[in-house]
């Protein structure tokens, strides 16, 4: 009987079958097979486990949308290839982290946020408060109207009177 | 809050003052550009604001800080660049926006490769697509032609007066601006027709306010002091008084029952009107309405809402306006007894509201939590019992108990902390008012004991009394006891404005698809279908079909094919009118479909799709649906037709079972067939079939396949599926790959075509093959 997990055939992108390079401002995948090389192209890197496993499970998509294969940690790549996905996925996966909250007015389950963040001041506007808040934790991701996400890495770290902001939304 | 410059997609080229200077360091002239778009992210993700500008040979990214100055009672606004890019743009090519988890980049093709034009956040995604279109022809021809006005769905999401973003985009009422005495007035004249009611109501309260006040008096001070005193004007007319205070109690308890009476019959009726209008104005909106929101939160609404509105005007308004009255009327009266006793009663209440005020609001904070808690206790709930299934066969049990167990702990813990806050709250604040009172006694003990005249104006004693003492202090209770009510009745004061508002949402939201002005009607159509440069969105930017057009011959069937998701039930959507095409137009008989009453359109399309609904009720209602005058034998025929009278005959009460929710369970097959009978039943013009045989075995299917085929013999058939099993019949097919129509023709051509749709043959054949069946 084959093993379970022979069944889907897949090996992971490591060292020894991929190298990845970067063009400019994106990453590029190449294939090594033996002594050849073939450019795959142009890929997406993107977490399978954006907020457990930031570091393992990387998965790379063509431009297509098309699976190109994991990276099953980032450890294992070399120096130079880490920094390359670093910067790729810390630009994917940026949001800006609130650092303090000044004000949240409710109207009708919509609400209104003044807030300061790791990238700036701003506002910006809830609608279905209560579900727009996903809880891990401590953590809290605030999701805005037009889809904008904002991080609140531990709750229990706000200033009091920040706290006291949304502590309505806490449960 | 809105950005400085708001992005016009007709009128791209116009640029904002501050952005001048900045402009000319830059070497660009204002008669140059012929796009600007404002973004709101630097290279580095900050918030800052940026420009994107083309001219007809440059691109520019400038990113910096609006400064707002105020000179002399004018605001200056200055542009501060921080940051500049630049490209040839006739060297760029390929753009292509990126979504990313909370922010998008633009980048571009270059001779050095790819490169990051900008970032900005999904805010601006939408201004983002049009203007790299016109980016698109500006780098390839030079210039471009601005969107026209109806091919751009843009939304007013900001409110002109204040800038506040609105809740509710398409009702536009600004939760700033809009007076909420406004929204009171309006739902005050939608029950105009009670206002006759509720002011007996009222005066029934009043007459109750005013018995109360009256009473205190006759058995405190009237009683001690006229009647038990030597020098009494009633002394000794014991009987008299005890009699009048037992009428004055049954007068209350008299008019106490007449105010129940009412409002009971006031309730039945305005909560019925009340229903009734939020439900009739749901179910005037198109189908876009609900896709959009839960049906709990409307259910909630045709429900308890209306309880809430009816509460407001019946209950809170009268007993507020008595309650006020009472207290002022009382306040007023033991000014006139003895003003010095009066400041002694009235000193503890503005801290008490202060106290009551604040307590509430930790309370609605506590409550909330609670609830929050009580919810997500009830869906764990729900889902163990829904998915038992699956708890048993993974042994999940112990899981479930453990999930549940923290739940319930974590609700028993927010119970606790809101009870223990009570607990504590509570007696402080009532320690508070008790204070209040025991300073009238001391004041008054004090005063009576040192024989103080009292500046009275009534009666001729100018000595406090101890009868006008215990008077007083009757009255002092009455101020107190409406004080938490009345903190209260704010709070569930403003549900009920959230609920007159959700009313009014509903009522002025209008149906996206709307019927024209006196509409044609045709009998009974040929049914010859014609689809003109077809292009459909459900969101803005996310574009499901395009450019599709095909004709088809009244009577023919024509079959659809296309990968999951292609857009292929979307088309059937549009045929019925749920939605109305973002581009182009669908014709039936050389008719445009916007121009068509809705009821001889849908009398002469059935659609039997993958999903079936049926409701609550037995087979027989849910089968008439189609056509409620049909007789019983037309309805047997079509469940013959469909194959569904096979089953139901096996179940104990025939057609007349009771399924839908609550009742008995259904396969997927067997509501297919139903479905199917429906879609006889209604004898149309034109059908739809929407994966109608998905839900059955081969065996099934064949049997089935007959009757639809005798079915489509002279209407005209569109059949969707990607069993291509069921399109043997077909006149033509139409193959829909990336939101258009990729291949057409009869089968045998398209085989012959080596396109898309022989690879599918090819594929299901081959798959059939390996189980031993073959479809010759």
């Amino acid at each position: 009987m084959q093993s379970v997990f022979d069944i889907a055939g897949i090996t992971p992108l490591d060292c020894k079958n991929s190298r990845i390079a970067a063009e400019g401002d994106f990453p590029v995948l190449y294939r090594l097979e033996g002594q050849k090389e073939e450019r795959v192209g142009c890929f997406e890197a993107k977490r399978a486990f954006p907020f457990e496993k930031e570091d393992e499970y990387i998965v790379l998509l063509s431009e297509e949308g098309k699976d190109l294969g994991f990276i099953r940690a980032l450890s294992e790549r070399s120096e130079q290839e880490r920094a390359i996905l670093e910067r790729e996925l810390s630009r994917r996966y940026f949001m800006p982290v609130i650092t303090g909250i000044q004000k949240v007015t409710e109207r009708f389950a919509f609400s209104y946020w003044k807030v300061k963040t790791t990238s700036g001041d701003l506002e910006f506007s809830v609608k279905d408060t209560y579900r727009s808040l996903i809880h891990l934790g401590k953590r809290i991701i605030v999701t805005d109207a037009d889809g904008n996400r904002y991080d609140i890495p531990d709750v229990t770290a706000l200033d009091r009177d920040s706290r006291k902001k949304i502590d309505i939304y806490l449960w | 809050m809105r950005a400085p410059h708001v992005f016009d997609p007709q009128n791209p080229h116009i640029v904002p003052d501050l952005l001048l200077p900045a402009l000319s360091s830059y070497g660009v002239k204002k008669e140059d550009i012929l796009a600007l778009l404002y973004l709101d992210l630097d290279e580095d993700c900050r918030f800052k604001d940026c420009y994107l500008i083309a001219t007809q040979t440059r691109l520019l990214y400038v990113s910096g800080i609006t400064q707002i100055r105020k000179e002399k009672k004018r605001t200056m606004r200055l542009f501060l660049p921080c940051n500049k890019k630049e490209w040839d743009l006739s060297a760029l090519s390929a753009f292509k926006s990126e979504d990313l988890a909370s922010s998008c980049r633009l980048s571009a093709a270059c001779a050095e490769g790819r490169v990051v034009l900008c970032n900005y956040t999904l805010s601006f995604k939408e201004d983002v697509r049009i203007f790299t279109g016109y980016l698109e022809s500006i780098a390839a021809e030079g210039s471009f032609t601005p969107l026209s006005g109806d091919r751009v769905k843009k939304k007013e999401l900001y409110c002109p007066k204040c800038g506040l973003r609105y809740p509710d985009p398409e009702s536009k009422v600004c939760p700033k601006c809009q007076k909420q005495s406004k929204t009171v007035w309006r739902t005050a004249k939608l029950l105009s027709a009670y206002k006759w009611k509720i002011l007996l109501v009222g005066l029934t309260l009043v007459l109750t306010g005013l018995l109360s006040i009256v009473a205190p008096y006759f058995s405190a001070g009237f009683f001690y002091d006229q009647v038990l005193d030597v020098a009494g004007a009633f002394y000794g007319k014991i009987a008299l008084v005890i009699g009048i205070i037992v009428a004055t109690r049954l007068l209350s308890q008299l008019v106490s029952s007449l105010h129940s009476a009412l409002t009971s019959v006031i309730a039945a009726d305005m909560i019925y009107d009340l229903r009734k209008i939020i439900f009739s104005s749901i179910n005037r909106l198109s189908v876009s309405f609900f896709t959009s929101r839960k049906t709990g939160g409307l259910m909630t609404q045709v429900n308890s809402d209306s309880q809430t509105i009816y509460w407001f005007f019946c209950d809170l308004i009268p007993s507020f306006t008595v309650n006020m009255v009472q207290v002022v009327a009382a306040i007023l009266i033991m000014f006139l007894l003895s003003p010095p006793l009066c400041l002694a009663a009235v000193l503890f209440i503005p801290f008490s509201i202060v106290a009551i005020r604040a307590i509430f609001k930790k309370m609605d904070v506590l409550h909330s939590r609670r609830f929050g808690r009580s919810r997500s206790l009830s869906s764990a709930l729900s889902d163990m019992l829904g998915g038992v299934r699956v708890v048993k066969a993974f042994s999940g049990e112990q899981k479930e108990q453990k999930r549940f167990n923290k739940k319930n702990e974590e609700l028993a813990k927010a119970d606790l902390n809101t009870n223990l806050y009570g607990a504590k709250v509570f007696p402080g604040v009532e320690l508070l008012l008790r204070l209040g009172n025991s300073l009238v006694w001391a004041v008054g003990g004090v005063m009576i004991l040192l024989h103080l005249t009292n500046p009275a104006l009534v009666g001729e004693q100018s000595v406090l009394t101890y009868g006008l003492l215990a008077t007083f202090i009757s009255y002092v209770s009455m101020i107190y006891a409406p004080l938490f009510g009345f903190v209260d009745m704010i709070s569930t004061a403003a549900d009920s404005m959230k609920a007159m508002s959700r009313l009014f949402e509903i009522m002025d939201a209008k149906p996206e698809v709307v019927e024209r002005e006196e509409p044609l009607r045709i009998e009974r159509m040929k049914g010859g279908l014609r689809f003109e440069n077809l292009g459909f969105c459900y969101i803005p930017g996310q574009t499901v079909l395009e450019k599709i057009s095909f004709e088809v011959e009244a009577g023919k069937t024509v079959g659809i094919v296309g990968r999951t998701g292609a857009g292929k039930s979307t088309l059937a959507n549009l045929i019925l009118r749920l939605y109305d095409p973002t581009e182009g137009d669908i014709y039936i008989d050389g008719v445009n479909l916007k121009d068509l009453a809705f009821e001889d359109l849908r009398r002469q399309v059935a659609i039997v799709s993958q999903d079936t609904y049926l409701f609550s009720g037995t087979i027989l209602e849910n089968v008439r649906y189609a056509r409620p005058e049909a007789t019983l034998f037309e309805v047997v025929n079509a469940c013959i037709a469909s194959g569904a009278h096979e089953f139901i005959m096996k179940l104990r009460d025939g057609y007349e079972t009771r399924i839908g929710q609550g009742n008995m369970e259904l396969s997927g097959g067997e509501k297919q067939r139903l479905s199917i009978a429906r879609a006889i039943l209604k004898d149309p013009v034109l059908l739809i079939l929407d994966e109608a045989t998905a839900a059955m075995d081969t065996r099934t299917e064949q049997i089935i396949q007959r009757s639809l085929t005798a079915l489509s013999k002279g209407r005209t058939t569109l059949i969707i599926a990607h069993r291509l099993s069921t399109l043997r019949d077909a006149d033509e097919l139409i193959v829909i790959d990336k939101k258009t129509i990729a291949e057409r023709g009869t089968p045998e051509e398209l085989i012959k075509q080596k396109g898309i749709y022989y690879t599918l043959y090819k594929m299901q054949t081959e798959a059939l093959k390996t189980i031993g069946i073959s479809e010759d």
